[in-house]
C-alpha cells in the first residue's frame, strides 16, 4: 500500500480534546485529566447500562480488532438471555468483560500455580504476565476462582484465517497490550482477557467496546475524579456491582432496570430458576 | 472542554511520551510490572493507531447507510475501524468539520458489528484478486488465473477465446472493439430521432413505410445497426451491456460516462435490494403533489425518521436498530430517550426482534394480517376521534394556509370502489370543476 505513514515510534500526533456537546467528548475529555495524574490516584471504571445495549455486538467485533485476538478469544461478550413464555417474554442483553475486581480471585488463585502470572495494577486494571501465566493449568485455575463466569480466555495460537488461502496481514500483526507490543506468536499458549484496552488509553482513547457501541451503553471514566461523568453516575445511586456479597469488589458497575420487570415475568416452567438477576446471565454457559 | 491541558499537567505528557519514543526505547525494559503513570508504555513500538497521520476517512459501505469512517492502519495494513467523529451519522452530535484531525484523533463515533468487520470483508483470504476466466463448459467451476492485460485484450478483441473448451474450440466471441460500431454522435443523435419517428406511427403499415424511409436515409451506414429492419433496437453498441450493483460515492456518473456517453450502449443498468427500494419508492409517494388532478412527481427519495425526537416508535416489520439505515445513529438517538422516557416503542413483528426487546409493546401479528391491524388501528382512531381534525381539513394547499398548517393530506379524501377519488359533483355537492393543465388545456 502505497501510503505514507508516521514511522513506528515517531512523535504521536495527538492534539487536544475537540469541543463538542456528547457523551463520547465528555468522557474523552474526562480521560485526559485522569491521564494527568499518578496511575495510584486514578480509578478506572466501567458503568454498563443494560437499558441501552442494543445487543448488537459492535463492542465484541471492536475489541477483537483492536486487540488483534484469535479465534475463541473475546474479551468483551454480550450475553443474551430469552426469559418468559410466549407471548410474554422478554430478551436481555448482558455485556460481560473482566470486572477487573479489587479483591480479585483469579489472581489469587493464578499466583498460587504460578507466581506473577497476574496482578492489579495501581489504576485498578488486572494486568496478565503473558511470558508467566502459560499452560491450561494456570488458564483453568483463575477461571474456576471467577465467579463471573469465562472473563478468561485461553489462547491456543490459533487464527481466523487458518485453513484458507493465506493468513491475512492483519491477523499477522503485532498489537499494543500491558505496555509493549506483541507478535501474534507471542501471547499463543498464554491466558488472555481484558484490561480496559490500557494500551489505548495510555494513548488518551476510550476502550475499543466504550466508543463502538451504537447505544452508548458504556460509560468509562476515573471515579476518583470529582467532576468526571463516572463519578455522577454512581453519585446517582442507580449503578450496582455484581453480587457484592462475594466481596470481590469490581470495577465494572450496571444500570440496570429490567431485573424488577423480568422477575414480573413468570419464569419457564421447564427451569428450576427461582429468580432472574444480573446472575442469570452472568453463570450463563457455566 | 476546548484544552484540558490548561486543567492538569498534562501540558508535557505528550510531548513526553513523543520524545521519549523518539529517543528511542527508554521503556523497553517496563514490560509487565510497570507504573502506568510512566509515560514511554508502548515505546519502542509506539501504539500507531492514535496517530492521526495513521487513520484514513472514508465511507463504509458494509451496508447502504453510508456511515462516515476513520480506517486505522499499523505498518501500512488496515487494523482498525472507527466511526468518524465528524460524521452525524456515528457521533450524535459530531464534533466541528473545522476540528484539526489531531484533535479529532481522540474522539471515536460509534460504528455497528457490521462496519467493525470491515477489516476482514478488505482483507477476504477468499476475495478474488485475480481475473477468472473460464476452463471448462459453464456450470463446471473450472477456472483459469489470466493476467488482467490479457483480460482487457480479450474483451476488447474478442476472437476464439475457448479454445482450450471441449466443444467451445471455435467459437467466436465478439470483442468490444466489434461493438463499438457507431462512433459519430451527430449521426447517432440523427438515427435516434428518426427512431422516434417510427414509435409515434400508428399503424403498422405506417411503421414499416418509416422503416423503409430511415433504411433509405441511413443506407450507408445500416451495418451499424443490430438489425436494419428493426432500427429501434439501435446501433451495434447497444450490444454491450454494463450491469452492476451500489452505486455510491461517483459510481453512477463514472459508469453513465463509460456506458453511456462514451461507449454508446443504452444497456447500464443497476439495482437495489428489495427492502430499500420500499424506502425509496414509499418517500417518493409520500412526497407527491397533486398537479392536474393526480398524485405525482415526489423528489424525497430518501428519508428518515427523526429518532432523535420521536414520542412514539411504531416499527412494523423494521428492525430498526439492527439495520433500518444506521443502527450506529438511530441507537445512539433512540435509545438515550428511552432510558430518559422520552420515547414508547410498539414492534409490529412475528420475530421477537432486538428492538421487541426494548419495546413497550411486541405485537408479533402474523406475517400478511398487518394490513388487518393497521384498518383496526385507523377505525379505532376514527372511533374514538383520536385524529388531528385541524390538520385533516387541509385537503390542499390553500386548505392548509387557512388552517395555519405546514402541510396538507389527501387522508380525508372519499375513495371510490374503482380507486378513484370521489368529486364533490359525484356526491352532489357543486358542480364538476375544471382544471387547467400547465399548457392551458382544459
Amino acid at each position: 500500500m502505497a501510503l505514507r505513514l508516521a514511522p513506528a515510534g515517531a512523535q504521536a500526533k495527538v492534539g487536544s480534546v475537540p469541543a463538542g456537546a456528547g457523551t463520547t467528548v465528555r468522557m474523552v475529555a474526562d480521560l485526559q485529566r485522569a491521564l494527568g495524574r499518578p496511575s495510584g490516584n486514578r480509578r478506572w471504571v466501567m458503568v454498563i447500562d443494560t437499558r441501552r445495549c442494543i445487543g448488537c455486538s459492535a463492542c465484541n467485533v471492536a475489541c477483537v480488532a483492536e486487540n488483534n485476538l484469535p479465534p475463541g478469544v473475546t474479551y468483551r461478550t454480550v450475553r443474551e438471555v430469552e426469559l418468559g413464555e410466549y407471548p410474554k417474554v422478554a430478551r436481555v442483553f448482558m455485556p460481560t468483560n473482566c470486572m477487573q475486581c479489587d479483591k480479585a480471585p483469579c489472581v489469587e488463585a493464578a499466583n498460587a500455580v504460578i507466581p506473577g502470572a497476574m496482578k492489579k495494577r495501581p489504576d485498578g486494571i488486572v494486568e496478565i504476565d503473558y511470558a508467566k501465566m502459560r499452560g491450561r493449568k494456570v488458564f483453568e485455575a483463575a477461571t474456576r476462582a471467577c465467579p463471573y463466569g469465562a472473563a478468561l480466555y485461553y489462547d491456543d495460537g490459533k487464527n481466523h484465517t487458518d485453513g484458507t488461502p493465506a493468513l491475512q496481514p492483519y491477523e499477522k500483526r503485532a498489537a499494543c497490550e500491558y505496555g509493549r507490543s506483541w507478535t501474534r506468536e507471542e501471547p499463543a499458549g498464554a491466558t488472555r482477557k481484558c484490561h480496559f484496552c490500557a494500551q489505548r488509553l495510555d494513548a488518551g482513547l476510550l476502550p475499543a467496546c466504550v466508543s463502538t457501541c451504537p447505544g452508548l451503553a458504556m460509560h468509562f471514566g476515573d471515579a476518583a475524579a470529582p467532576k468526571s461523568l463516572v463519578t455522577e453516575i454512581l453519585a446517582a445511586g442507580r449503578a450496582r456491582r455484581l453480587e457484592p456479597e462475594l466481596g470481590t469488589e469490581p470495577r465494572v458497575y450496571y444500570v440496570n432496570d429490567w431485573v424488577d420487570e423480568i422477575q414480573a415475568v413468570p419464569a419457564p416452567a421447564s427451569t428450576n430458576r427461582r429468580h432472574v438477576n444480573c446472575s442469570t446471565c452472568h453463570s450463563f454457559g457455566r | 472542554m476546548t484544552d484540558t491541558r490548561t486543567e492538569t499537567t498534562d501540558i508535557t505528557r505528550r510531548q513526553f511520551l513523543g520524545s521519549a519514543a523518539l529517543f528511542g526505547g527508554t521503556a523497553a525494559g517496563l514490560v509487565s510490572g510497570r507504573a502506568s503513570d510512566l509515560p514511554a508504555e508502548c515505546a519502542p513500538n509506539a501504539y500507531q493507531l492514535a496517530d492521526s497521520t495513521n487513520m484514513l476517512h472514508t465511507v463504509c459501505l458494509q451496508c447502504n447507510t453510508g456511515c462516515g469512517i476513520r480506517v486505522k492502519l499499523q505498518d501500512g495494513v488496515a487494523v482498525k475501524i472507527e466511526g468518524s467523529p465528524y460524521s452525524p451519522w456515528t457521533l450524535v452530535p459530531p464534533i466541528d468539520y473545522r476540528t484539526p484531525l489531531a484533535d479529532a484523533a481522540l474522539v471515536e463515533g460509534a460504528l455497528c458489528p457490521k462496519g467493525q468487520a470491515g477489516v476482514q470483508t478488505a482483507y477476504d483470504p477468499y476475495r478474488i484478486v485475480k481475473v477468472l476466466k473460464r476452463a471448462g463448459p459453464r456450470g463446471a467451476n473450472e477456472w483459469t488465473a489470466i493476467p488482467f492485460e490479457q483480460a482487457v485484450r480479450e474483451i476488447v478483441d474478442g476472437g476464439t477465446l475457448f479454445r482450450n473448451v471441449k466443444g467451445k474450440e471455435t467459437r467466436r466471441v465478439t470483442g468490444l472493439r466489434e461493438l463499438w460500431a457507431l462512433k459519430d454522435a451527430k449521426l447517432a443523435a440523427e438515427m435516434s430521432t428518426a427512431v422516434e419517428e417510427i414509435r409515434t406511427q400508428k399503424s403498422a403499415r405506417e411503421k414499416q413505410e418509416a422503416v423503409e424511409a430511415f433504411k433509405a436515409r441511413f443506407k450507408d451506414h445500416l451495418h451499424l445497426l443490430i438489425d436494419p429492419e428493426h432500427p429501434d433496437l439501435g446501433p451495434k453498441n447497444n450490444q454491450v451491456s454494463f450491469v452492476w450493483d451500489r452505486l455510491k460515492g461517483g459510481r453512477a456518473e463514472f459508469i453513465k460516462r463509460f456506458i453511456s456517453e462514451s461507449f454508446g450502449s443504452i444497456n447500464a443498468h443497476g439495482h437495489t435490494t428489495v427492502c430499500q427500494g420500499s424506502l425509496y419508492f414509499t418517500g417518493e409517494a409520500m412526497s407527491d403533489q397533486f398537479v392536474e388532478g393526480r398524485l405525482t412527481g415526489g423528489k424525497k427519495f430518501y428519508w428518515q425518521a427523526d429518532t432523535a425526537n420521536v414520542e412514539f416508535l411504531l416499527a412494523i416489520g423494521s428492525s430498526y436498530i439492527e439495520g433500518g439505515y444506521g443502527p450506529t445513529h438511530h441507537a445512539r438517538k433512540l435509545m438515550g430517550n428511552l432510558v430518559e422516557d422520552k420515547v414508547k416503542i410498539a414492534v409490529v413483528d412475528p420475530r421477537f426482534s432486538k428492538i421487541a426487546a426494548k419495546a413497550w409493546m411486541w405485537v408479533p401479528a402474523k406475517p400478511g394480517t398487518e394490513a388487518a391491524l393497521a384498518l383496526g388501528m385507523i377505525r379505532w382512531i376514527i372511533d374514538e376521534q383520536r385524529y388531528d381534525r385541524k390538520f385533516l381539513s387541509a385537503a390542499n394547499k390553500a386548505g392548509a394556509k387557512a388552517v395555519g398548517e405546514q402541510s396538507w393530506t389527501n387522508a380525508a379524501w372519499l375513495v371510490k370502489e374503482d380507486g378513484s377519488f370521489l368529486r364533490a359533483s359525484e356526491a352532489g355537492v357543486g358542480q364538476k370543476e375544471t382544471r387547467t393543465t400547465a399548457d392551458g388545456k382544459k
